[in-house]
């Protein structure tokens, strides 16, 4: 075992650090140190100051049961062989030094609630990590694992984001609908994945610094108590002014899952009528509801025909350029939107700034009648007929 | 040194016949560009454009390919982040110790093995010396090369499982609570003792398949032939793996060092064709490059008893 003094490589961290690493995992003592230091200053710097004088790094065997959180120690498991673009090591220390706040200093019987938190603020202290040691803005780059997984590969040309990572890694969208609540242990990550990705959507439609205060506030409270799900989401709306029971309430309950989908964009010219100078198009453009719960943006019912809420951000681009926004409270089942123009709509866009993370489905987000014309379809193409040309050529080798 | 002169030989042959590597190219391109636009096709459009950076090519958006191919099977289900680049190849060496190949790549594998088959034939004859009659070959011994490759596949198969899933099942369980570097360390044994005896059922049938197509007898006297051949001269036909092997590792590290942009970017599509389609045609020179070597090896150093 290695034991090795990290305490003050971070002037923020407030706490000191130390590493008791396996014989095989000390080659990555100085990634380990760097991201433990990384991870106590800026939980320090978000949630409070650290439930624990000394935090003790342990690592264990890749693929090993992590043994429980408990004060001041954690307990990571490592594999021996770890490419320096890969950020997976980095990822499980940040995720165990979360814990050391969500989960030990504040005792949360949800398990979901606590997996969750960890699974959102890592990637937050990924990305700057990432973007300090390869000066791009990233949570990891990707890596597979040959040979049982004792080998790894970093697939140099796929930097994956916070969110992207949370949804495909955490197998988010395999099972679409999972309910947090569920006791079934082999749906943990997924329920850590909802949870995430819900954070990330609150983050992005209501701003870091606002959802850092109701982190900050729901630490205040319920240090060294314990806090349940609802008691979270009662702080994160204090701390936001807001009442966020119509976001919270489906998140914390039940197999809820969002999907909004452009259903068809037509156009067509209108005979006999002018639009200025030119003639008049009429484009449709038909916006559905496909998930069992609405993203409204405000808990207060709507009255009469009147919409209440205005959380779905719908884009239409034109023709001639122009770009109009419109807003939808998400909870009809369709909404239709008519445009009589001298330009058609050439492309619809739902959600087009990626906020409602949660959205199980992007594809359908958006129609148009221009091809995209970046390749990336063809860019994939190209690469799965080299796989396969080299998979025949493998094979080859046997006959 | 009859290992190093049989490769200078065989080089030297296969530089005489340029389209012969350009045939089986063909052949490939022929069999995986149809798929390829079956998969284009099944591809939907991006919901957004795919970010592209200037002078670089498209960015991969993980997010699109991972609700892609989200429930997928067959061909779409084999899109993943692995075909991207030196991965593909890893990941399909992977594949093949772990015995893990989709099932329509295993069928499109049937159809390479009927074509391979007939193409020994001519290919063998080509780079003999005197060079025979390419077309001639292809047709006379098709089947019994067909047959002689199907024995040798179902042979090197059985005994890679078995040994495999005896060393797996029997020794892995009693070292699995190790440390990962003496894992990897006993893993590599435990892979490497099966592939040997692949690797020795394979170059056997190799020379089998010479024998078969230059002495013109029947296939169990090629086998009888192969084997005597191998047991004769064990470190030429090593030497000669090792270097084919060697060769192999060198055109994956060159393609692993030129499939990215130095400084960082994601290549233009254009870039991505080019150098996956040179890696390929690399691969299939190396390939027959090895054949024609073991032919001039086969040629320099076969006995009368060997040869016939």
């Amino acid at each position: 075992m290695l034991l090795l003094l990290a305490g003050g490589a971070n002037p923020g961290a407030a706490a000191e650090t130390s590493l008791q690493l396996r014989p095989e995992h000390q080659r990555h003592s100085a990634r380990v140190s760097e991201a433990a230091n990384e991870a106590i200053a800026l939980c320090t710097e978000w949630f409070g100051a650290p439930p624990f004088e000394r935090l003790t790094v342990e690592s264990a065997p890749a693929g090993s049961q992590a043994a429980g959180d408990r004060p001041g120690h954690v307990v990571v498991p490592m594999h021996w062989l770890q490419p320096a673009r890969s950020l997976m090591l980095e990822a499980d220390v940040t995720r165990a030094v979360v814990r050391q706040w969500w989960g030990v200093g504040i005792v949360l019987p949800d398990r979901f609630l606590a997996d969750g938190i960890a699974e959102y603020a890592h990637t937050r202290m990924l990305e700057r990590i990432y973007d300090r040691r390869f000066q791009r803005e990233a949570y990891s780059t990707y890596e597979v694992r040959f040979f049982g997984g004792l080998l790894p590969w970093a697939i140099r040309a796929l930097r994956l984001d916070r969110a992207t990572a949370v949804v495909t890694l955490g197998e988010f969208r395999q099972i679409a609908d999972v309910d947090v609540r569920s006791a079934d242990s082999s749906l943990q990550r997924a329920q850590a994945a909802k949870i995430a990705t819900a954070l990330i959507t609150l983050e992005r439609y209501i701003g870091w610094p606002a959802l850092q205060r109701g982190f900050s506030l729901a630490a205040e409270r319920y240090r060294g108590k314990t806090m349940t799900a609802a008691d979270f989401a009662q702080a994160v709306s204090d701390a936001s002014d807001r009442d966020l029971s119509w976001f919270f309430t489906p998140v914390f309950n039940g197999p809820s899952h969002w999907d909004y989908a452009v259903e068809s964009l037509t156009t067509e010219a209108l005979a006999n009528t002018t639009c200025g100078s030119a003639q008049c198009v009429r484009s449709t453009v038909v916006v559905q509801r496909n998930g069992n719960t609405p993203f409204t943006g405000t808990s207060q019912e709507p009255a009469g025909s009147f919409q209440s809420g205005r959380a779905v951000e719908i884009e239409l681009q034109f023709a001639d350029g122009q770009v109009v926004s419109e807003r939808w409270d998400g909870r009809s089942e369709t909404r239709q939107l008519v445009y009589d123009a001298p330009s058609p709509v050439i492309r619809a866009t739902v959600d087009p700034r990626q906020v409602l993370a949660l959205d199980l489905r992007r594809l359908n987000n958006s129609r148009s009648t221009r091809v995209d014309a970046s390749g990336g379809k063809l860019s994939w193409t190209a690469r799965w007929t080299i796989w396969f040309q080299d998979l025949l050529m493998t094979h080859a080798v046997l006959y | 040194m009859a290992a190093i002169s049989a490769l200078i030989t065989g080089g030297w042959r296969v530089c005489r016949t340029p389209w012969l590597p350009a045939m089986v190219y063909l052949l490939l391109l022929l069999v995986t560009v149809p798929l390829g636009i079956l998969v284009h096709l099944e591809l939907p459009e991006p919901s957004r454009p795919f970010a592209v950076e200037p002078g670089a090519g498209p960015i991969p958006d993980l997010d699109w390919l991972d609700e892609v191919t989200a429930h997928k099977r067959s061909l779409l289900g084999a899109l993943t982040p692995a075909v991207i680049g030196v991965a593909a190849p890893l990941s399909n060496i992977d594949r093949l110790l772990e015995g893990d190949t989709p099932t329509f790549a295993l069928l499109v594998s049937g159809v390479m093995l009927l074509a391979w088959a007939w193409l020994w034939g001519g290919i063998i004859a080509r780079v003999s010396s005197p060079p025979g009659k390419f077309l001639k070959a292809c047709n006379s011994s098709f089947i019994d090369v067909l047959s002689l490759n199907f024995g040798g596949l179902v042979l090197a198969l059985l005994v890679y499982g078995l040994l495999r899933l005896v060393l797996f099942s029997v020794i892995w369980p009693l070292v699995d609570e190790g440390q990962e570097s003496t894992l990897l360390i006993w893993r590599v044994v435990l892979t490497l003792l099966p592939l040997f005896a692949l690797v020795g059922v394979t170059v056997v049938f190799d020379y089998a398949r010479i024998a078969l197509v230059l002495n013109e007898v029947t296939v169990p006297a090629a086998i009888g032939m192969g084997a005597k051949f191998v047991r004769a001269y064990p470190w030429s036909v090593a030497l000669l793996v090792l270097v084919s092997t060697l060769l192999a590792v060198g055109l994956l590290t060159a393609y692993a060092a030129f499939e990215f942009i130095p400084g960082g970017s994601v290549p233009t599509v254009r870039r991505i064709i080019e150098l996956g389609q040179l890696y390929i045609l690399a691969r299939i020179v190396l390939r027959l490059w090895n054949a024609s070597a073991q032919v001039a090896l086969f040629e320099k150093l076969g006995t009368s008893e060997t040869r016939n």
